[in-house]
């Protein structure tokens, strides 16, 4: 693309979130979301192929749709109570619309159709915004109305979408599908917490966003989309293999890694507030999460998929793609556990 | 409730209907989705004409203006999926299931 043109639609993209996140009224945090929406179409279409286009037509699609719905949820809101202030206190429908709007931009179930199908269709770094930036604006708008939300339909969207992306996710061997399917598991881990101490609920999105930028940025320094290539990581640049791995038994959450942390703080919320069941619930479907890592790890590190190359190592040449984030991101995605009594101490 | 908003409601909930079950157009959708910017337009139209304030009357015009930027890059995305298959049919976008 242009190197002008991409200033401004990266610029516009940007803007639109930070639009949503500080507002206080209603109609411009819509505009912000709009305004995202409309920025980012193009870096989803930057290559100009038959499924990036299949994959953006889906995603405008749907987060139009969304966006008609959350506006007419802003209506409803205003008519009822007068006034076009963000506050804790909506009534019931425009929150019950507000909340399913804010779903379907995030891609929970049952609104999760669109999310494997065009992160697969777009580039790795396309797939990279779609994952993490695009959550940022439509999660602080639930931060600000979360007090009016209903919890029984949170936890009931946050558990589908955990089994959801959990199933979903087992029979692929394409990796932006794995991570689509990943992305809908861990939004509804993220979710989880939100009416009950939404400060969570952030903990977790960040942890989020700093785990699968790492798993994006390694993958695309080979340009690895399938499991086939994954294999083939041992001989083209043996020095990403166990960052890879530590990566993604950290996306599983495991415990010396940092993904544990959240989902730690996220259960312990729960349990505190009496609810038993639903943690287990969760935990037990985050384990096929956990399988189709391992898979993954299995075939980065345990097993030699057959390969045409004949040579143990290959000559290493130096990486032209950019590898500028990726050591502290990779330090940051597996170290980072220790921080938990600052966490712990903000109960 | 009254009337002239149950009715707009009802207006675009049918447009949100027919957004979400299309049979083998995309132009279909395209239009739903102009038929709920509508329906939303002429909501914010009475808001704003019934609470007597000045500084409202600009919402209405914004809603348009993103209702417009929304209609021609969803007919710039109709277009492009038309160049390769030569129709908008929905049963063609199959390329990306698992």
């Amino acid at each position: 693309m242009n190197p002008l043109a991409q200033l401004i639609i990266h610029t516009t993209v940007i803007m639109g979130t930070l639009i949503t996140m500080l507002s206080s009224h209603w109609f411009l945090a819509w505009t912000g979301l709009e305004m995202n929406m409309l920025a980012f179409i193009p870096i989803l279409i930057k290559k100009t192929n038959l499924r990036s286009t299949e994959a953006t037509t889906k995603y405008f699609l749907m987060q139009s749709t969304a966006a008609m719905i959350l506006m007419m949820g802003i209506i409803s809101n205003t008519l009822l109570s007068g006034h076009w202030m963000m506050t804790n206190y909506a009534s019931q429908l425009p929150s019950l619309m507000m909340t399913i709007a804010i779903a379907m931009k995030l891609g929970m179930t049952p609104f999760h159709f669109w999310v494997p199908e065009v992160t697969q269709g777009t580039p790795l770094t396309s797939g990279l915004l779609l994952l993490t930036w695009q959550k940022l604006a439509p999660i602080s708008i639930m931060y600000q109305i979360h007090m009016s939300i209903n919890t029984h339909i949170l936890l009931t969207l946050s558990t589908l979408s955990i089994m959801v992306g959990s199933w979903g996710g087992l029979n692929q061997t394409q990796l932006r599908k794995i991570l689509g399917y990943s992305s809908i598991t861990h939004t509804g881990w993220t979710m989880m917490t939100l009416t009950y101490n939404p400060t969570i609920t952030i903990l977790y999105l960040i942890v989020y966003i700093i785990l699968t930028t790492t798993m994006f940025l390694t993958l695309n320094l080979n340009s690895n989309t399938t499991t086939l290539m994954l294999s083939h990581t041992w001989n083209k640049s043996t020095h990403l293999t166990p960052p890879m791995t530590f990566t993604l038994l950290s996306l599983g959450g495991l415990p010396p890694l940092t993904g544990f942390l959240p989902k730690w703080i996220t259960i312990q919320e729960l349990t505190m507030n009496d609810n038993f069941l639903v943690p287990s619930i969760m935990i037990t479907m985050t384990l096929l999460n956990l399988y189709f890592y391992m898979r993954l790890i299995y075939a980065i590190s345990l097993t030699l998929f057959p390969t045409t190359n004949n040579t143990k190592m290959t000559w290493q040449f130096e990486n032209t793609k950019p590898m500028l984030l990726i050591s502290p991101l990779i330090i940051t995605s597996t170290l980072l556990l220790p921080i938990s009594p600052m966490i712990l101490a903000i109960h | 409730m009254i009337p002239i908003y149950m009715s707009i409601a009802l207006a675009f909930t049918i447009s949100l209907l027919g957004m979400l079950t299309y049979r083998s157009h995309l132009m279909t959708s395209l239009l739903c989705l102009e038929g709920m910017m509508m329906s939303l337009f002429m909501m914010m139209t009475l808001i704003a004409t019934n609470t007597h304030s000045p500084l409202i009357n600009i919402m209405p015009i914004i809603l348009l203006v993103f209702a417009a930027c929304e209609a021609a890059v969803g007919l710039a995305l109709l277009i492009s999926i038309s160049n390769t298959y030569g129709l908008d049919y929905i049963q063609n976008l199959s390329l990306l299931q698992c």
